[in-house]
C-alpha cells in the first residue's frame, strides 16, 4: 500500500501540533517513527487512522483520502497503549469481536501470541495488570494482520523480557507476512534495530526521513585513548562523550571523508557506527 | 477494492450487546416484580404489572445506553476500521430491533406471570395504569417530569399489538434523545451539551403529547381541546426522530476519536 502525507497541518487552537508535513511510505517493512513527548507522533498517526481529519493538507492512501472510506479503514490498525479498567468482557469475546471486523485477523496467531506473553482467556480484561493490558493490544495488533499496522507506544507497561517477546513475534510474522509497520517510540536505543527505515519529527516538524542502514554512517564513534581522540574530534560535531580510564568515545555528528577515516586508523583509534539514540537526541534536542 | 458493507455487523453487535444489558435490567425488574407481588399476597396492596413496571422504566434504561452509545462506541468502532457511517446506521437498525424485542419480552413474561397468578389462584391485585396527567393540569415543570415518569400507555389486555408499538415507539425515543445528548456533549462539550439536554425533553414531551391526544389519554391542559388522528401522530414522531438523527450524524459524523 501507498501512504502519501502532503503539507498536512493539524491545529489545536492556536498551536500546531503537526506543521506541513510531507512523506511517502510505500514499502512493506518497519517505519520507526522517533519523535520526544509531545512531538506529534500521535497526532500523525491518528490522522492515518483516521481517528481526525487534518486542518489542511492531504492524506491518501493507494490514492484515496482514508477518512470514512470503509475499504480502506478496515486495512489500517491503529494500536495504542489501550486502557482496559471499563473493559468487563475477557479476552476470548474481545478477540472473537475484532476477528469481526479485521479481514486478515489470525486466530491461531492470535493464540499462540496468547501463550507467549501468557494472558488469561476467560478473565474480564479490567483485571489484567498494565502489562497484561498493553500485551492485549499488541496481539491484537499483530494478529490483525493489517496491511498497514501502527503501534503507538503499544508497548508501554510491558516489562522488558515482554517487550523482546514482543519485538521477537513483530520480526518473525513480519518475515512471513510483509505488511507496513510504524511504530512510534522514544525507547530508540532499545528498538533501533528493528527499523528499516525511520522518520523523526520534532515539534510538529519532519526532521528526517531516510533508510535506518545510511542515517546510521551519518556519524560515526571514535574510540581510543582519550588524548588521541580528543585532538581528533577537536573540529567535529561532537553528539556525546564517555571515558572509561584513559579509553574515551567521543560520537560525532557528519559523515567522516576517506581520509578522515584512513587518519583515524593510522592513529590507533577505532571507527564504529553511532548510535540511532545519539542521533535522535541530537536532531530533536534543545528547540523549545 | 470492494467497500465492505459493515453496518449489518454492527446492527448485530449493537442489538446483541444493548440486548445483554437489556436482559440485565429485565431481570432486576422481575426480582423487583416478584418481591412487589410477594409482599402483595401478604398486605394485599395492589401491583402494576411487568409491562407496566418496564414501561416506565425502559424510558430511563435506553436514555441511558442512548448516550453510553454516543460517548463508547465511536471510538470502539472506529478503532476497529469501521466508519462512523457504518457506526451509525447499524446501531439505528440494532436499537429499532432492540426497541421492539424488549416490549415484546416484557409481553410475555407478564403473560408468563398472569398464567401463574390464575394457575394457582394467587390473591394478588394488578392494578391497571392510570395516566396520571391531569392532576398536573397548567404547570409546565410537572408536566414535563410527569411526562417523563408516565408516558402515553396502552393496557396491555386492551389491545396487545398497539400497546407493543407504543412501547417500542416510546422507548425508541429515549434512546435516540439520549443518544443526541451523549453526541453533543462528546462533541462540544458541557455548555452545549446543557442546551441538547433541554431540546431532548423538549422532544420527549412532545412525542408523549402527540401520543397521548392520539390515544386519547390525559394531556396537560394547554393541548386539552386538540385532536389529531393517530397516523398523523406516527408521522409526525417518525419527523421528529428522523430530524434528531440527523441531526446526530451531523454531530458525529467527523468525531475526534481521542484515547
Amino acid at each position: 500500500m501507498r501512504i502519501e502525507v502532503n503539507n498536512v497541518s493539524v491545529k489545536f487552537k492556536n498551536r500546531y501540533a503537526l506543521k506541513d508535513i510531507t512523506f511517502t511510505i510505500n514499502e512493506n517493512k518497519i517505519y520507526g517513527l522517533l519523535g520526544r513527548n509531545g512531538a506529534g507522533k500521535t497526532t500523525l498517526l491518528s490522522l492515518l487512522a483516521s481517528f481526525r481529519e487534518p486542518s489542511s493538507g492531504s492524506i491518501s492512501i493507494e490514492g484515496e483520502d482514508p477518512f470514512e472510506n470503509a475499504k480502506l479503514m478496515q486495512h489500517v490498525n491503529f494500536v495504542f497503549n489501550k486502557d482496559y479498567k471499563d473493559e468487563t468482557d475477557n479476552l476470548k469475546n474481545t478477540l472473537e469481536n475484532v476477528n469481526r471486523y479485521r479481514p486478515y485477523f489470525d486466530f491461531d496467531y492470535a493464540n499462540h501470541l496468547i501463550q507467549r506473553f501468557k494472558l488469561p482467556m476467560d478473565k474480564p480484561l479490567k483485571q489484567f495488570s498494565k502489562g497484561m493490558q498493553s500485551a492485549v493490544s499488541v496481539t491484537i495488533g499483530l494478529a490483525s494482520r493489517a496491511p498497514i499496522t501502527i503501534f503507538d507506544e503499544a508497548y508501554n507497561g510491558m516489562d522488558a523480557p515482554t517487550r523482546e517477546i514482543f519485538y521477537q513475534e513483530l520480526l518473525e510474522d513480519q518475515s512471513e507476512h510483509p505488511r507496513i509497520i510504524i511504530m512510534s517510540t522514544h525507547l530508540v536505543s532499545e528498538m533501533d534495530y528493528l527499523f528499516d527505515e525511520v522518520l523523526i519529527v520534532n515539534i510538529g516538524e519532519l526532521v528526517l526521513q531516510e533508510e535506518y542502514e545510511s542515517l546510521v554512517t551519518k556519524g560515526a564513534s571514535i574510540t581510543g585513548p582519550a588524548e588521541d581522540v580528543d585532538s581528533f574530534v577537536q573540529s567535529m560535531n561532537q553528539l556525546n562523550t564517555k571515558q572509561l580510564g584513559n579509553t574515551k568515545s567521543v560520537m560525532i555528528y557528519g559523515e567522516l571523508s576517506d581520509a578522515e577515516r584512513k587518519a583515524a586508523q593510522a592513529k590507533g583509534l577505532e571507527v564504529g557506527p553511532i548510535s540511532l539514540q545519539e542521533l535522535f537526541i541530537h536532531l530533536t534536542e534543545g528547540e523549545e | 477494492m470492494k467497500q465492505p458493507r459493515n453496518y449489518p455487523k454492527v446492527a448485530s453487535d449493537m442489538f446483541f450487546l444493548q440486548g445483554t444489558w437489556a436482559s440485565g435490567f429485565l431481570g432486576v425488574m422481575l426480582i423487583v416484580q416478584i418481591i412487589k407481588m410477594i409482599t402483595s399476597y401478604f398486605n394485599g396492596n395492589e401491583v402494576n404489572t411487568f409491562f407496566t413496571a418496564t414501561f416506565i422504566a425502559s424510558n430511563i434504561f435506553m436514555l441511558v445506553i442512548g448516550i453510553i452509545s454516543a460517548v463508547g462506541f465511536i471510538p470502539h468502532y472506529v478503532s476497529n476500521g469501521i466508519t462512523r457511517k457504518d457506526y451509525f446506521k447499524g446501531t439505528i437498525i440494532g436499537t429499532i430491533g432492540l426497541a421492539l424485542v424488549l416490549p415484546i419480552i416484557s409481553a410475555v413474561i407478564t403473560g408468563a406471570i398472569q398464567l401463574v397468578i390464575n394457575l394457582f389462584n394467587l390473591l394478588i391485585n394488578l392494578e391497571s395504569f392510570e395516566n396520571p396527567l391531569h392532576e398536573a393540569d397548567n404547570h409546565i415543570v410537572a408536566d414535563i417530569i410527569t411526562s417523563v415518569i408516565f408516558t402515553p400507555y396502552i393496557e396491555l389486555s386492551s389491545n396487545w399489538i398497539a400497546a407493543i408499538l407504543v412501547f417500542a415507539i416510546n422507548i425508541f425515543t429515549y434512546y435516540v434523545v439520549g443518544w443526541l445528548i451523549g453526541a453533543a456533549f462528546s462533541r462540544f462539550g458541557v455548555i452545549v451539551g446543557l442546551l441538547f439536554i433541554i431540546l431532548g425533553f423538549i422532544v420527549v414531551q412532545v412525542e408523549d403529547i402527540l401520543l397521548s391526544i392520539s390515544l386519547g389519554l390525559n394531556v396537560p391542559g394547554f393541548v386539552d381541546e386538540i385532536e389529531i388522528p393517530i397516523v398523523i401522530s406516527i408521522v409526525a414522531i417518525l419527523l421528529i426522530l428522523s430530524i434528531c438523527l440527523w441531526l446526530i450524524r451531523q454531530l458525529t459524523k467527523r468525531m475526534i476519536v481521542k484515547f
